[in-house]
């Protein structure tokens, strides 16, 4: 094999990819709280089975799990502007990650509310505290913290399936680096370079949800 | 003690899923600062009894009433107005673990909108003199004992200043060096004239607490009497039964 391998190309390149690099941050960030909030809100419909609601929460976390995201997002990107919605290449792209990463956080914090014991249920409505409330202040605190390895788990894939936005021309780091290979050839330099970006901010996500999570625990250590 | 009535339960009849007959048309009024004791064999439907009176469990048939107001009108809302009159203790405390003991007292009241947080944890730091727990006011509830986890869910109970309080089997989870300390605060509500039903399986405290003991078994009331009359001349067959072979378990 007589691959020229070179760093200075790399380093030239670098510019280019921080823009794609926050591209993928801005969009996956952003994707990721929606995504928290609808797996929230889905799971609270399911666990207190809201009529109607609690049913289209389980269709759709149904079809979000057993179709291709490519395809999720082809549809919301070229379906949808048969309709005349045109979201473009950045909303398309963050609602179909926030669609995906949601149908997986609603199955997630459901998990995490049915550990939840019922008798935290029955002594906080023989309280008199309401649904919401002890959702709230009962339920959520004490689920959440069950959740969150899955939850970091949805959102490194949410992170992670960004680069599928580059086949809606969305302008974030796998596109930036495609593009880089389609004119000058260096594939090793590129996927090497972008593969170690990723795996950087994977690793600062995940400590930084270790850190939420000893935060959240310590409530629960005894004296 | 008036003879107002406060929990008024007429016919009521409780059918699991599946059929099992949990409660048979049983009826019982407590006045307002009564001390109710039921007793009863397990599955005798003691618990199911008071669980419907704060509604963790729906009457199949038949009427209950607090304070004069008809409760069993099967929506959530009705439920949460009697949950807010009428307080519960549970077997197993069921504290709120990821609270400190204050938290769990005062949450209730601030949510539910009955007090202010300041009125709420001046009434949680009372009540927590009066169980002798003040010291462990901001104490996560895991590290403490079942004896103080339980007094602290009376507390939790009473900061709603609710005009009844049930008890279902408060002390049977605890290491028995533990009972006493639970129930010397249920003895100390009762003398403070607060309408009580206990379901328990401490006779001692049945005899010296209670204003009439309700016997129960195979979901029906099958006697209810002042505690001195019950517990030496029981009229019912089952009755003597039961208090028979309590008494030989503990000899």
């Amino acid at each position: 094999m007589n691959y020229n391998f070179s760093f200075p190309y790399i380093w030239g390149a670098t510019p280019d990819l921080l823009d794609g690099l926050w591209m993928t941050l801005l969009i996956s960030l952003l994707s990721i709280a929606i995504s928290v909030v609808i797996g929230v809100v889905g799971a609270g419909l399911r666990v207190f089975q809201v009529p109607i609601l609690s049913q289209l929460v389980a269709a759709y976390v149904n079809f979000i799990r057993s179709t291709p995201l490519l395809v999720q997002i082809f549809f919301i990107f070229f379906g949808l502007a048969e309709f005349g919605i045109r979201l473009g290449g950045f909303w398309s792209g963050i609602l179909a990650l926030s669609l995906w990463g949601g149908a997986y956080n609603t199955e997630n914090v459901r998990g995490g509310l049915s550990a939840v014991d019922k008798g935290q249920r029955e002594a906080a409505y023989s309280l008199g505290l309401r649904p919401l409330h002890y959702l709230r202040h009962v339920a959520l605190p004490i689920g959440l913290r069950v959740s969150i390895p899955a939850m970091l788990n949805t959102a490194v894939s949410v992170l992670k399936n960004s680069s599928y936005l580059q086949a809606i021309g969305v302008a974030e780091l796998t596109f930036v680096a495609m593009n880089r290979v389609a004119t000058d050839f260096r594939t090793l330099e590129m996927f090497l370079a972008i593969g170690a970006m990723y795996l950087a901010i994977v690793l600062v996500l995940s400590a930084a949800v270790r850190r939420l999570e000893a935060v959240l625990q310590k409530p629960f250590r005894t004296a | 003690m008036t003879s107002q009535p406060l929990i008024e339960i007429s016919n009521v009849s409780k059918e699991f899923r599946g059929g099992i007959r949990a409660l048979n048309n049983v009826d019982l009024t407590v006045a307002k600062g009564e001390v109710v004791v039921v007793l009863g064999p397990s599955g005798s439907g003691k618990s199911t009894l008071i669980r419907c009176v704060n509604g963790l469990e729906e009457a199949s048939s038949g009427s209950i009433r607090i304070a004069g107001e008809p409760v069993n009108g099967h929506s959530e809302r009705s439920w949460r107005k009697v949950r807010l009159e009428v307080g519960m203790v549970f077997q197993n405390y069921a504290l709120f673990p990821h609270l400190n003991v204050l938290r769990n007292i005062t949450l209730a009241p601030i949510r539910a909108g009955v007090m202010r947080r300041t009125d709420a944890e001046a009434e949680a730091r009372r009540l927590l003199k009066m169980v002798g727990l003040s010291e462990k006011e901001t104490a996560p509830v895991s590290s403490l004992s079942g004896g103080q986890q339980q007094r602290i869910a009376i507390c939790r109970a009473l900061a709603m200043k609710p005009k009844a309080i049930l008890f279902d089997e408060p002390t049977s989870a605890l290491d028995p060096e533990m009972v006493g300390e639970v129930l010397a605060v249920m003895r100390k509500l009762a003398e403070e004239g607060i309408t009580m039903i206990c379901v328990t399986h401490e006779m001692g405290f049945a005899k010296s607490a209670a204003d009439r003991i309700v016997f129960m078994d195979k979901g029906e009331v099958v006697e209810i009497a002042k505690p001195e009359e019950f517990f030496k001349s029981p009229k019912a067959e089952r009755s003597r039964q039961f208090l028979e072979l309590i008494s030989r378990h503990n000899d």
